[in-house]
């Protein structure tokens, strides 16, 4: 028997309301609250937090040293079109230019990779 | 506009995704699966939730939390462990024994919450959750 229900992944970066409203605009959620802790909630979809870290680094992925730690996996119907979306939302490319894959890696505008999964 | 993606998984850096499948597996519910056989890479689709997945990490260095400076956790997990401090109490003893170890039990009452490190270092939560 489960013994707890995931509730919210929640985000550490240096300004809250800034992601999150990358990631509504990615994920089609909605922003509430404001200041320190900012939520998105997706319409049928895993809710997602963000929090703010004082003196926040970002990962220097892929270096373990200076972990992700972890990575969200979203799902696209066409990466080229996607790709464009979240380029002129903010993110960068951290390993794009296999184009024979059915992912690439991006970071998000505080520097966390996400993956386009295709797949 | 419509959205340009759909979330599918988080997937969390490890030692041995098997070890950490099985311990999410024990706190969420589901059974966790090798993708494509292979023991890097464990899919454990929580029963009502979300995929999470667990990708194993050469070299792996787990967050020093709560510094943000330093090998941050840059994510948690927040887990409803239930409504009433009983409850609580209940899924902390049950995530002790599973290999989690306590990083912050203070002010609970203030706060709602207390913070684990699951066996693999990532920082938790265990939320007192009133349900309407």
């Amino acid at each position: 028997m489960a013994l707890a229900k995931l509730g919210v992944v929640v985000l550490d970066c240096p300004d809250p309301g800034t992601l999150a409203g990358f990631y509504a605009e990615v994920l089609g959620g909605t922003v509430e609250g404001e200041g320190d802790w900012v939520d998105v909630k997706v319409p049928g979809g895993q809710s997602l937090a963000f929090q703010a870290a004082a003196g926040f680094v970002p990962p220097a992925w892929p270096a373990p040293e200076h972990s992700q730690q972890f990575h969200l996996d979203l799902t696209v119907d066409d990466l080229d079109a996607a790709e464009r979306g979240v380029l002129a939302l903010g993110a960068k490319p951290l390993d794009a230019e296999d184009r024979s894959r059915g992912w690439r890696v991006y970071a998000d505008p505080a520097g966390h990779p996400f993956c386009l999964c295709s797949c | 506009m419509p959205p340009v993606a759909r979330f599918r998984s988080v997937v969390l850096d490890c030692p041995d995704p098997r070890a950490l499948a099985d311990f999410y597996a024990a706190v969420l519910g589901g059974t966790p699966e090798a993708e494509d056989g292979e023991d890097d890479w464990f899919v454990l689709r929580v029963p009502g939730g979300p995929r999470i997945a667990f990708q194993q990490v050469e070299g792996y260095t787990p967050p020093e939390w709560p510094r943000a400076d330093r090998n941050p956790q840059q994510f948690h997990l927040d887990l409803d462990g239930g409504a009433t401090w009983a409850e609580i109490d209940a899924a902390h003893e049950r995530v002790l024994a599973l290999g989690a170890r306590p990083l912050d039990l203070e002010d609970r009452e203030k706060k709602d919450f207390q913070v684990y490190a699951d066996p693999a270092g990532h920082p938790f939560c265990l939320c007192r959750v009133e349900h309407p």
